[in-house]
Order: structure tokens, then sequence, then C-alpha cells
């Protein structure tokens, strides 16, 4: 086994790809961070040159089309650990078969690069749902929220479409990143948590009737906990307003 | 902005009304408007009851002039009335939309005065949300039994989606426990909006009904077999187009002596779910899962007791069978069989493969050969047992201890039982 170090980001997978087919090394893994190799594992740092990335995602595009590309770049908001490991197995299959392997689902490691797509995709829509704004004393929405994911770019059009004339900003809180949208136009920039945050004045008592309908509309004759906790686990509670009284 | 009071009374009146999709409906944001629907449904919270919430479910009023039996609000009922007006309920909708909580409204209410009356004031909630507080996202109305076509269809250009409950599974039973409400007087609207639906979709901008009717029936509460329930769920979905049924296990929130005493189990709502997803989605048709006059068997889902009813079918080759045969195969569901198309094409699928692909090999393995090898039971008839539900195989046994409660501690101390 030999561990290519990457600098974290998808053209050091790139050039980490460029490596291992240049030196055609047949079993080499793709990491960022901590890893712990074994007596027998040599480890190969690699540096990023854009020239040789440039290189590797044109021979992606050829072979896998624009949506490879796109899923490479979307695959990387992941907030996994082992997504580099994942990414890297994917573009060494679909540059060992030189066709798209979109659809090889038999083969391992196409399978696990859809299902960590899938995980993006999925909480994505799920915080569709769980996104909570509450209104500033300035007239402003705003929704703090801890995705697992880096996916605060992939929601700002969902709540555009939905909210065009409201400006509304939806703020990572792990990653210290904001999605603002002003009415007119949009912007994703890092913003630190807020210390001073002043609810609208009708704000509270909104928020009170909305606790009201999660206790009322519960049927308390048919508890089923476990259904509920695998639709909303509880990493999500955090900032949903009737989770927390 | 209504108060607290009357808000907790409509909402815990309104709970009963399962339905809770805000799917199947496009209709897009426009410039001067508030909000959009999504097609395929978002879920904003789920309840400590496993259920989703996407829409504010409310009732106009819970002040009834009819008398059914299993109803909460039924006339005869001592509990706390309470009324809003259409504009309460609009600004409801829409602040509680623009914070996220819900994907828009759903609307139904007791019959406050006569029925006519009461579905103008619905048709006015839902008038109001579209024209004065332009709004675009998801409406669900329910209709009330006896009103006017003409207010029901009125109601059908502003809303997403209509139901009519038909509430009991046949003709008698409804009769006993909701004799105000006849057959005709759901079934007439349903159909009529049916056939209008048909017409208005014919020209590609409709915005009649987007996201269809669907229905509702209380399970338990009369003697009708589960047969007959799946034969009826079967014919409306082919004569109304219906979006959905819902089955609403029964809970006796009301004392009565033509209502069981105890609520009917979550599993049998459970059971006629799986059997309405197999009418629906697999291809299957009602007298195939069961007879008119017996009940779903409780110990296997029904598209197990299907495949275990025609083993000469099995075990199929996932390699080389066709979508609908897979589709039949226990274990195998909808994205499953359609990995399963995909994946063969490149390459022959191992029993590895399946597993990766998260087909429940559990079932799935009595029924299957993957490349020509068969990993099911040895014996057909031991494959019944091990495909049903856990019984709970040791008694509730307590071990046995000083500390225990006073009867059992003395049973410890002297050794008697």
């Amino acid at each position: 086994m030999t561990y290519l170090q990457t600098d974290g980001t998808l053209d050091g997978i790139f050039c980490a790809i460029f490596f291992a087919f240049s030196y055609k090394i047949s079993n080499a893994q793709a990491v960022y961070g901590a890893f712990q190799p074994s007596l027998t594992d040599s480890v190969v740092k690699i540096s990023t040159d854009l020239a040789k990335a440039k290189r590797v995602q044109t021979a992606v595009a050829r072979y896998g089309g624009s949506h490879t590309l796109y899923a490479c770049q979307t695959a990387m908001r992941s907030g996994e650990e082992k997504k580099h490991a994942v990414v890297f197995n994917y573009l060494t299959v679909l540059l060992t078969e030189r066709r798209d392997v979109k659809n090889m689902l038999s083969i391992p490691d196409v399978l696990a690069f859809e299902n960590l797509l899938k995980r993006i995709w999925c909480e994505v829509h799920r915080f569709e749902g769980f996104i909570r704004f509450s209104q500033s004393n300035g007239g402003t929405y705003y929704a703090p929220y801890s995705p697992d994911h880096d996916i605060t770019d992939l929601l700002l059009p969902h709540f555009i479409r939905r909210y065009g004339a409201t400006s509304f900003a939806i703020h990572d809180t792990l990653r210290k990143k904001i999605g603002v949208w002003n009415g007119t136009e949009s912007a994703v920039f890092d913003c630190p948590l807020f210390t001073d945050f002043f609810l609208a004045k009708d704000e509270q008592a909104l928020q009170s009737l909305w606790k009201t309908y999660y206790k009322a509309i519960t049927i308390t004759q048919r508890p089923h906990e476990k259904q509920m906790l695998g639709y909303m686990p509880r990493r999500y509670w955090k900032y949903l307003t009737e989770k927390n009284q | 902005m209504i108060d607290d009071k009357r808000f907790q009374i409509l909402t815990e009146s309104a709970k009963f009304d399962v339905s809770c999709s805000s799917s199947g409906s496009n209709r897009s944001a426009q410039k001067s408007g508030l909000g959009n629907c999504a097609p395929a449904g978002i879920c904003h919270s789920f309840t400590p009851d496993g259920r989703c919430i996407s829409l504010l479910k409310i009732l106009l009023s819970n002040d009834c002039a009819y008398d059914c039996r299993y109803c909460a609000n039924r006339r005869s009922s001592d509990l706390p009335r309470a009324t809003a007006t259409p504009d309460e309920i609009c600004q409801l909708v829409v602040e509680f939309y623009k914070r996220n909580y819900i994907e828009g409204l759903f609307l139904s209410s007791a019959v406050y005065k006569n029925p006519d009356y009461t579905m103008e004031r619905l048709l006015e909630v839902a008038m109001r949300l579209r024209k004065l507080y332009n709004f675009h996202g998801y409406i669900h109305v329910k209709g009330i039994p006896h009103a006017d076509g003409r207010l029901v269809d009125r109601t059908a250009m502003y809303a997403d989606r209509m139901s009519f409950n038909v509430e009991l599974p046949s003709e008698k039973s409804l009769q006993l426990l909701a004799p105000q409400k006849t057959k005709q007087s759901v079934l007439t609207p349903m159909r009529q909006l049916a056939l209008q639906s048909e017409f208005e979709n014919k020209s590609p901008k409709s915005r009649f009904l987007p996201a269809g009717q669907t229905t509702q029936m209380i399970v338990g509460a009369s003697p009708e077999t589960d047969g007959h329930i799946l034969r009826l769920t079967e014919g409306m979905y082919k004569k109304f187009a219906l979006k959905r049924v819902y089955f609403s296990s029964f809970v006796p929130v009301v004392k009565d002596v033509h209502l069981p005493t105890s609520p009917t189990g979550l599993l049998r709502e459970h059971r006629l779910y799986q059997a309405d997803w197999l009418l629906r989605f697999y291809g299957f048709r009602s007298d195939e899962i069961v007879n008119a006059d017996q009940n779903l068997d409780m110990e296997v889902d029904p598209k197990c007791g299907w495949a275990l009813r025609h083993m000469s079918l099995f075990p199929v080759e996932v390699n080389t069978a066709p979508l609908d045969m897979l589709l039949r195969v226990p274990g195998i569901g909808l994205k499953s069989a359609a990995a399963i198309c995909t994946a063969r094409k490149y390459h022959s699928l191992d029993y590895d493969a399946l597993r990766r692909m998260r087909v429940v090999l559990k079932r799935a393995r009595h029924f299957i050969t993957a490349n020509g090898k068969f990993y099911g039971a040895e014996y057909p008839d031991r494959i019944h047992s091990a495909l049903s539900i856990a019984k709970n195989a040791t008694p509730n046994l307590e071990q046995l201890s000083l500390f225990s409660l006073p009867e059992i501690a003395q049973s410890a101390r002297t050794g008697e039982v």
C-alpha cells in the first residue's frame, strides 16, 4: 500500500492520480490529515501542481463527461474524513475503464462514491425542511444550522426561489460560513457566529405558537420515537424551534 | 394573530386527519408572491408518534353540526369549541411559511352551521391566500360532504390537493357510525373532481388541482375485512385517479356502544399500507394480495405472503429476470430493482454485489439465484417461519428479590409460589 498525502483539495487528488498513473502504482490510497501507515507501507507527499491537475481534469471530463467532474466537486463538500480515498478510488476506476463508470454499481469503489454523493444530496433535501428562520428586528430572516457536509451554496438556490423578495441568511455555524440573499443578489462568505442577535417584536409569540402546534399535532396514543429519530436524528435538533424548550 | 388557546383547540382537533404529504404540485414562485411548491414534498419536522409535519394542519372550526360516533368533535361531545376567521388562518400560514416551518396549509373543518356555509369559508381561505396574500405554497383542502358542487369546483381552482374522507369501508358501517354522511355525499364530489381534472389537464398549462385527490378511511372501527378494504382502495384508484388512500388505525377517543373499546394495533394499518404500496408501485392486483373475505396475514408482509403462495415462480436469476419479476421478489424494492437492472448491464452480479446494493438478503435469498448460486433455505416450509415477525418467545420473567414488590418479596422469603 502506498499512501499519497494530498493537500485536501480536488486538485491535490488529481495530482495524486497523476502520480499513481505515471509510476503505475497499483495499490495506492489518497489521504489527508492523520493516518496510520504500517511498516511495509510507503508514504509519498504529493505537491499540488495545477498544470498536472488540469491534465487529469481534462481526462476525467473526456471519459466521464462534465457530470462526473461536477460529481467530484460535490463529493469534496462531504464532511467525512475518508472522502479523499473515495474520490481517488473512483477516479482510478474511471481512468482505468476509460468510459463513464457511473452505472457500474457492482464495482465497490463506484458504489461507495455514489453513496457519498447520495449522503450529501440527502442532507440538502433534509435541510430544506429543517432550516428554521427567525426574523431579526431589522427585518431579515436568519437561520443558523450545522450540517455534516458543506452544503450552504447548494441550499441557497432553493430558498432564493422560494422567498424571492425577502432578504434572508443561512449560517453554517460549524464551518462559519454564511449564505446571504438581499432580494436581488446572493453571496456566500466566511462569517463568525453572531454574539448579538435581536428578535423581531412578534417573533417570540410565533415561535411559541409553533411549539404549541408541535405538541398539539402529536397523537400520544401511538408513540413511535424510533421512527421519528430515524427521519430526524438528534444532531439536527440543535436549531429546531420545537425541540428546544 | 390568533390566540394560543383557540389555536391549540383547532390543531388538536385536526390531528386525526393523517394525510400529511406536500408532494405532487409543481407550482413555481412568482416575482410578486411568496413561495413555491416542491414536487417531491418536504418534511419539516417529525412528531414523537413518527409522522412527518409538512403542512399547518388546522380546522377552521371544531363546532360541528354532525354527530359521527367516532369523532371527538361530534355535536353531542362536551369539549371546548373554537372557530377561526379566514384571515387568522391566512396570517398563520404566511408567518409560518416565511420561517420555513411548513410547506403550506392543510385546511379542514367541522360542519359549522351547514355544509355550504363551511365550504364557502374554506373557499374563502384558499382564495385569500392565493389572491390577497399572493401565496404560492401548498394548499390541501378537505372537502365537506353535501356541499354544493360549484363551491367544490371553485375551491379546486385554488387548492393543490383536495380530499373527501370516505371514513368507513362500507355503506352499512357509514350509516351506523356517521349517519349524516352518506356514501354519495363523498363519492359524488370525488367523481366530479376526477372528471373535471381529466378535462382541464388536457391543456398543459392547467392549474386545476395539480396534486390530485386523496381520501382516508378508519381501519378497525367496523368489521370489514382487509380484503374488502383493498378492493375498495383499488377501485377508487382506478375510478377517481386518486393519488393516495390513507388508513387511520382506530383510536377510541370517544366511548360509544357501536365502537370497539381498545385501539386497533398499528400492525394492521402497517400491513394495509404495505399492500397499498404493492397496488400502486409493484403492479399487483388486490385479488393477488388477499381474497375479498379475508384479512391480511399479520405475521408476514403481503409481498412475502404472495411469494410463498407462488413458489413455483421462484427462484429468479437476478442477472436475467425481467424488471416486473424482480419487483415481485421480497427484499427487492423499486430502488434495488432499478440498481440491479443498471448494474447488470456491465457486469454480472454476485451475492456480495447484491448485499452492497442494500438488497434485503434476509428475505430475498430464498427467492433468487445470483449467477446460478442459491443461498436460500433448504426446506421451503421453513421459509414462512424464518420470515415471520418474531413472537415473544420468552415469557415475562423476573428474578425474585427481597426488594421486589411486597407480594413477590414474600414469595422470595417463604419460598411459596
